[in-house]
C-alpha cells in the first residue's frame, strides 16, 4: 500500500466502481429463477440461483423445535477462474451457505433447498464480499423471501506502526498481500422503507463476519463501524 | 433421568431455558466459563510431532509428518498443509449428507490451515546449505503435514482442531542434517538425535467461541448449545511467541456466523463477545499451549534447528 494514497488513487475510505447486471442466463433449460454478474474493481463473479425446490427424499432437513426457525437446505458451488475446485472455494461455499441461512425470511417455504453456483470470472481482492453481495442480489431477483437487504462490504487494516491503523474499503489484491488485516462483514438492513434518511436510521443487524490477521480488539471493532457506515453507503447508492 | 432426556429431545429450547434462567448450563458449568482444556503432547511415537487436545467431549487427535520439496527459484518459504477428518466417531450432531460434512470439514481446515501459517515462521523451514551465503530462491524446505482426526465431536471443532494442532507442532522436532546424523549414528547406539530442533512460532493461538441464545452469551458451548444458538462468534486471540506471560493477546481472527432472523447482532455485542471470550478460560488455553514452546524458547533450540 503507497504511503498516503492507495495504489490506484482511491481514497481510504472509497469503494471502487461497482456495476452489476441481472438475469445473464436467459437461455439454458429454464431451471434458474435468479442469476446476477456482479463487477467490482476488476474482481467479476457471476452467480446463480436455482429454487427452493421441494428437497429430494434423501436430503434430511434439521428438524427444530423453534417455528421461527427457518429449515431449508442451502447448497453451494464456487467454480475458480481456472483448475478445479480446491480448500479455497470450498471455505467459500461453507461461508455462502451460512450467509444465505442468515438472510432467509421465516417464510420461505420449509424442507426446500435453494442451490447457489458461483463462478468467480475475474480476481482482484475482496472477493468473497462481492461473492455475498452477488449471491443477495440472485437471492432478491429469484424472489425468494429475505429478512431484509443484506450488504457485504470488505475492510483492510494496514500496517501502521507506530502511527494508528489505517483502514482502507474494498482493497484490492496487492492491498490485501500487504495488510495486517483483511476482513469481510455483511450487514442485513430490515426496513421496508429505502429513502435515504430512512435508511441511515434502519437497523444493521451484523450476518457475518470472517477476518483474518492480527490486530488488537479495539482496531477490530474500529474495522467493524466503518464497514457499517460503508454498507450504508453502499445501500444508498443502490437506492439511488 | 429417562424423562428428562426425553423432555430434551422433544423441547430442546425450554429445556436450555430452564438451565439459563438460574444461570447455569446443562453441563454444570456457568454461562461465561469455558471447559477444561488438557494436552497430551507426543502421544504417538512414530510420529515426530503429534498432540492429543480433549476439551469437555470434544477431542482431536493431531500428528506431524514431514516432507521435503524442492523450493522454486522465488520461493522462500516451508509448506504447510492441514487435513481434518470427522469420520463416524466424529459426527453426531451433522445429518446431511457425507458430500455436505466433507465441505464442513474441509472449511475448519482451510481456517486452522491459514492460522496455523500465520503463527509459525515459515521462513524457518528452508534448510541452509553448510558455509552458504543466504540465497532469495532455490534449494530444500520442509513441508508440515498436519493431519487432524476428531475422536469425539461435542461442539467446538474448530477450537479443539486448532488446540491440537497447535499443540502437535509445538512437540514437532526435526531430524538434523543426514551428514550431521551419519556422523552422529557412528557414536550412538540409535534412537533420535540429541538437539533436534524444534518448530519457530510467532504467535501462540487460540480459540474461543461464545453462542448467542437469546440474548445470553455461552461461552465455549456444546454441541447442543450451538445447534440452537442464534449466532456463533468464534475469536482466534494470539500472544506473542516471544513474550509468552507478557502482553495483551491480540485478535488473530474473528468469525461470526448469524441467523439473521433470529438474532441481532451489532458491533456492541461484538464488543460483549471479544470481552467475555477474551477472559480468564482463553488464559488458560494460550498457557498451556505456550507452555509446551517454552522449554524451546529459554533454550534456544529454535534458533539453531536448521543450521547444519
Amino acid at each position: 500500500m503507497v504511503d498516503g494514497g492507495r495504489g490506484d488513487g482511491r481514497e481510504d475510505l472509497e469503494l471502487r466502481s461497482s456495476r452489476y447486471e441481472l438475469g445473464v442466463t436467459g437461455v439454458g433449460n429454464g431451471k434458474v429463477e435468479g442469476s446476477v454478474r456482479l463487477t467490482s474493481g476488476r474482481t467479476e463473479v457471476a452467480v446463480e440461483v436455482k429454487g427452493p425446490e421441494a428437497s429430494l427424499a434423501s436430503v434430511v432437513v434439521k428438524p427444530t423445535a423453534n417455528r421461527d426457525r427457518v429449515s431449508v437446505n442451502v447448497k453451494s458451488v464456487v467454480s475458480p477462474v481456472s483448475g478445479q475446485s480446491g480448500e479455497r472455494e470450498q471455505a467459500l461455499e461453507e461461508s455462502i451457505i451460512k450467509f444465505v441461512a442468515g438472510v432467509l425470511d421465516p417464510s420461505c417455504p420449509p424442507r426446500t433447498t435453494i442451490t447457489v453456483v458461483a463462478q468467480i470470472l475475474s480476481e482482484d481482492g475482496s472477493l468473497l464480499a462481492c461473492l455475498l453481495n452477488a449471491t443477495a442480489l440472485a437471492l432478491m431477483e429469484a424472489g425468494i423471501p429475505l429478512y431484509g437487504t443484506p450488504v457485504s462490504v470488505a475492510v483492510a487494516v494496514a500496517h501502521s506502526e507506530p502511527s494508528p491503523p489505517r483502514l482502507c474499503l474494498d482493497p484490492d489484491l496487492a492491498e490485501e498481500r500487504t495488510s495486517q488485516l483483511v476482513g469481510t462483514y455483511s450487514y442485513l438492513f430490515s426496513s421496508v422503507d429505502s429513502s435515504e434518511s430512512a435508511i441511515e436510521e434502519m437497523k444493521a443487524n451484523i450476518v457475518h463476519v470472517s477476518t483474518l490477521g492480527n490486530s488488537n480488539a479495539q482496531t477490530a471493532l474500529h474495522a467493524l463501524t466503518v464497514a457499517e457506515k460503508a454498507a450504508r453507503l453502499v445501500l444508498r447508492t443502490r437506492a439511488c | 433421568m429417562q424423562e428428562a432426556e426425553a423432555f430434551k429431545r422433544l423441547y430442546p429450547e425450554e429445556y436450555l431455558d430452564r438451565f439459563l434462567v438460574k444461570d447455569i448450563r446443562p453441563d454444570g458449568r456457568g454461562l461465561r466459563s469455558t471447559r477444561e482444556i488438557s494436552v497430551h503432547a507426543s502421544p504417538l511415537s512414530s510420529a515426530p510431532g503429534s498432540a492429543v487436545v480433549r476439551m469437555g467431549n470434544t477431542t482431536v487427535i493431531t500428528s506431524v509428518e514431514l516432507g521435503l520439496f524442492d523450493l522454486g527459484e522465488e520461493s522462500v518459504a516451508g509448506r504447510l498443509e492441514h487435513e481434518l477428518d470427522v469420520g463416524p466417531l466424529g459426527t453426531t450432531h451433522n445429518n446431511g449428507s457425507i458430500a455436505r460434512n466433507r465441505q464442513q470439514t474441509s472449511a475448519v481446515s482451510g481456517r486452522v490451515r491459514q492460522i496455523l501459517c500465520r503463527s509459525i515462521d515459515l521462513g524457518s523451514l528452508k534448510l541452509s546449505e553448510p558455509g552458504e551465503e543466504a540465497s532469495p530462491g532455490g534449494g530444500k524446505a520442509w513441508a508440515l503435514h498436519v493431519k487432524s482426526v476428531c475422536l469425539s465431536l461435542d461442539g467446538c471443532l474448530f477450537d479443539a482442531t486448532l488446540a491440537s494442532a497447535v499443540a502437535a507442532l509445538a512437540t514437532l522436532r526435526f531430524p538434523r542434517r543426514l551428514e550431521q546424523l551419519g556422523e552422529d549414528a557412528a557414536g550412538e547406539d540409535g534412537g533420535r538425535p540429541e538437539g533436534d530442533g524444534a518448530l519457530r512460532f510467532l504467535w501462540v493461538p487460540a480459540c474461543t467461541a461464545v453462542a448467542l441464545h437469546k440474548g445470553r452469551l455461552l461461552v465455549d458451548p456444546t454441541d447442543f448449545e450451538e445447534s440452537l444458538a442464534s449466532a456463533v462468534v468464534a475469536v482466534v486471540w494470539g500472544r506473542r511467541a516471544d513474550s509468552p506471560g507478557g502482553e495483551e493477546p491480540e485478535v488473530l481472527a474473528l468469525e461470526l456466523g448469524s441467523e439473521g432472523q433470529r438474532a441481532s447482532v451489532d458491533a456492541q455485542l461484538v464488543r460483549r463477545c471479544l470481552g467475555v471470550c477474551g477472559g480468564r478460560g482463553t488464559s488458560q488455553r494460550l498457557a498451556a499451549l505456550a507452555s509446551l514452546l517454552v522449554e524451546d524458547i529459554d533454550g534456544g533450540e529454535a534458533d539453531g534447528m536448521m543450521e547444519a
